[in-house]
C-alpha cells in the first residue's frame, strides 16, 4: 500500500464547495478507500505547529455529505512535517497556496525526507494574468508554484495549456522540465430526482422571459462580464435576455453600479445570485447558449457543464476555450462585442444556423469524475515504481 | 552560487514576471523583490527575527506582512506604519488579531515584544467564529458587513 498525505486544511474551513474544493472531494470519494493506497488527510493546527490526522472515513464521508460538523473528523492524532517520511507520497490538490504552511518552506523539507511530492495545478492565471487577482493571493501563488517547479516530482494539469504555460516557465528560469500529466476534470454532474421542484420561483419567472443567454461564473473581472453587459446595452437589447448566474467577486463596484442602474435591471438582464445548484441546471436547460466571454480560464467548466445538458455555447477565442471546446462551440474574437452580437444575431435570425450548433452537442459525453480520479491514481502510482 | 541562491532566483524570476505583467497592464505591485524573496521559506509559526532583518529598511513591512499574515499591507496600514521604525512596526504588527490567531512566535528577537491586548482579545473571539456554520451566515451578509467583520479579524 502507498501512503498518501493529502493536506486539506482549506476545505476543513471551507462554507462553499465547488471549484477546487469539489475536486479535491471527487478525487477522496473514489480514492479515499482505494487497496492500493493508504490516505491520511491532514490539517495544519497552529497550536501545535504540526499537522493533525484527519479520520479518513469520517472525512470521505464528509466529502459527500459535506456536512457543516466538521469536529468529529478531527482525531488528537498529530504528526509533525519533519516527521513525514520516505516512501510516501505528498499530494497536493487543494488550494494549499492560501494555508498556513507555505510550500517554500514545506517541500524542501519533504524532498530531504525522501517523500515523493505531487502537485495538482489547476492554472497559473496568477502568474500570466496578475491583473485579474488580488495581489496577495498572487504572492502566495507565487510561493507555491516556485517551489512547485523546484521539489515536486510530477506535476498533474488539467489541460495542454496549463503544461505549455508551465514548461515556458521552467525555460525562462532554467528548471529542468518536470514530469507533467494532463487529467482533464470530469463533467459527469448527479442527475436529481424532482430537481425542477426545487428551482425558485425567480428563476422559474426569468426563464419564463423568453430566450436568454447565460453566463455561469463569479462576478469578476477576468470572466469579462463586462463585455456582455456592453453587447446587451449597445446592440442585442429587446432581441435577446441576458441571466449572469454567480457570486458577486472584488473589484465589480462599476460593473454592478452599470448592470444595477439599467432600464432593463430584472427585466431583461439580471443578476441570480445564490443560485443553487438545482437553479444552474434550469438556468442552462432552457438556455438559448451559454456565453463565455472570459480572458482566461484555467479549465472553463461552464463550457462542459453546458455541453453535457446540450446547450450550445458562444465561447471567446482563447487557447483553453479552444482545448476544452474544441469543434463544438462557436467562437468570437477576444473582448470585441460587436463580433459576439452579430454571431448572437445571426444565430437568433438563423434557425438552421442554430440547429446546426445544437447538433454540435448533441450525444456529447464529456470526461467522468471516475476517469479523473483513474488518472490520479496512475500518476500518484507512476511516481513510486 | 548555491543551491539556495539558485533556488531563489526561481521565485526571484517568478516574481519579476509577474510585476512585468501586471506594469504592462498599467497596474503596480504593492511589493518589492526584496520584500517577497526574503519571505520565501518562512515556517508558518515560529518567525525568526533575523531573517525579517536581511529585509531592506522600506521593505521591512510588506516583508513582515508576508511573513507573518500572508498578505500585503493595505493603504491604512502602510499609511499607519509610516515613519516607524523595525520595533515600532513589529509591535503594531503583534497588536493585530492575526497575530494571535495564527499563534506566531517571534524567535531570536532579543526585544521583549508581547501580543497587544486586543489583538489577543480579537484573536480569540475569532476562534469562536471561525466555525463553517457561522462563515456561511456571514458569507450571506452585505458586502460592506462583510468587509468590516473581515477587517476586524484581520
Amino acid at each position: 500500500m502507498i501512503k498518501v498525505y493529502l493536506d486539506v486544511s482549506m476545505v476543513m474551513i471551507g462554507t462553499s464547495f465547488t471549484g477546487i474544493p469539489r475536486v479535491l472531494m471527487e478525487i477522496v470519494k473514489r480514492l479515499g478507500t482505494d487497496e492500493e493506497f493508504n490516505f491520511h488527510f491532514i490539517e495544519y493546527d497552529s497550536k501545535k505547529d504540526a499537522y493533525r490526522v484527519l479520520k479518513t472515513l469520517d472525512f470521505i464521508e464528509f466529502c459527500k455529505t459535506k456536512n457543516d460538523n466538521r469536529n468529529h473528523i478531527r482525531s488528537n492524532e498529530y504528526i509533525s512535517i519533519e516527521e513525514i517520511g520516505e516512501d510516501c507520497i505528498f499530494f497536493d490538490c487543494d488550494t494549499a497556496w492560501k494555508t498556513r504552511v507555505r510550500r517554500s518552506f514545506l517541500y524542501p523539507i519533504l524532498k530531504q525526507n525522501n517523500v515523493k511530492i505531487i502537485t495538482l495545478i489547476y492554472d497559473i492565471i496568477s502568474i500570466d494574468y496578475p491583473q485579474f487577482c488580488d495581489q496577495s493571493d498572487v504572492m502566495n501563488f507565487v510561493d507555491y508554484f516556485g517551489a512547485t517547479l523546484l521539489y515536486s516530482d510530477k506535476i498533474i494539469v488539467t489541460s495542454q495549456d496549463t503544461k505549455d504555460a508551465i514548461f515556458y516557465h521552467c525555460l525562462k528560469t532554467n528548471v529542468d522540465f518536470p514530469e507533467i500529466d494532463i487529467i482533464p476534470l470530469g463533467g459527469d454532474f448527479k442527475k436529481k430526482e424532482n430537481a425542477k421542484k426545487n428551482v425558485k420561483k425567480e428563476v422559474k419567472d426569468i426563464v419564463s422571459k423568453g430566450k436568454y443567454l447565460l453566463m455561469v461564473g463569479t462576478i469578476e473581472p477576468r470572466k469579462n462580464h463586462k463585455l456582455l453587459l456592453k453587447a446587451y446595452k449597445s446592440y442585442l437589447r429587446y432581441k435577446i435576455n441576458f441571466v449572469f448566474a454567480g457570486f458577486s467577486g472584488q473589484g465589480m463596484d462599476d460593473f454592478f453600479a452599470d448592470l444595477t442602474s439599467d432600464p432593463d435591471y430584472n427585466n431583461g438582464i439580471w443578476h441570480v445570485k445564490n443560485a443553487s445548484d438545482d437553479d444552474i441546471d434550469y438556468l442552462y436547460k432552457n438556455a438559448f447558449a451559454m456565453v463565455f466571454p472570459s480572458y482566461i480560464e484555467g479549465y472553463g467548466l461552464p463550457i462542459i457543464e453546458s455541453f453535457v445538458r446540450e446547450v450550445p455555447v458562444i465561447a471567446a477565442d482563447t487557447n483553453i476555450n479552444r482545448e476544452i471546446a474544441g469543434e463544438r462551440a462557436i467562437f468570437f474574437e477576444q473582448d470585441n462585442s460587436i463580433e459576439l452580437s452579430d454571431v448572437v444575431s445571426d444565430l437568433l435570425e438563423n434557425e438552421q444556423k442554430y440547429n446546426e450548433l445544437c447538433e454540435r452537442v448533441k450525444g456529447y459525453v464529456p470526461k467522468t469524475w471516475d476517469d479523473t480520479a483513474a488518472g490520479i491514481k496512475k500518476s500518484l502510482k507512476g511516481v513510486v515504481k | 552560487m548555491s543551491k539556495d541562491q539558485e533556488n531563489l532566483q526561481v521565485y526571484k524570476h517568478l516574481f519579476e514576471h509577474v510585476k512585468e505583467r501586471l506594469e504592462e497592464k498599467g497596474q503596480t505591485l504593492n511589493c518589492d523583490t526584496n520584500a517577497f524573496i526574503n519571505s520565501v521559506g518562512t515556517p508558518p509559526k515560529r518567525i525568526s527575527y533575523r531573517r525579517l532583518l536581511d529585509a531592506h529598511e522600506e521593505s521591512f513591512l510588506a516583508c513582515a506582512y508576508l511573513a507573518f499574515f500572508q498578505r500585503l499591507p493595505l493603504d491604512e496600514e502602510v499609511k499607519a506604519c509610516e515613519g516607524l521604525k523595525r520595533e515600532q512596526i513589529l509591535r503594531y504588527l503583534m497588536n493585530k488579531a492575526s497575530y494571535s490567531i495564527r499563534r506566531i512566535k517571534l524567535v531570536e528577537y532579543s526585544g521583549n515584544i508581547e501580543p497587544g491586548l486586543r489583538g489577543r482579545i480579537f484573536g480569540f473571539a475569532a476562534t469562536i467564529m471561525s466555525s463553517p456554520k457561522l462563515r456561511k451566515i456571514a458569507k450571506k451578509m452585505p458586502s460592506g458587513i462583510q468587509n468590516k467583520i473581515r477587517g476586524t479579524f484581520r
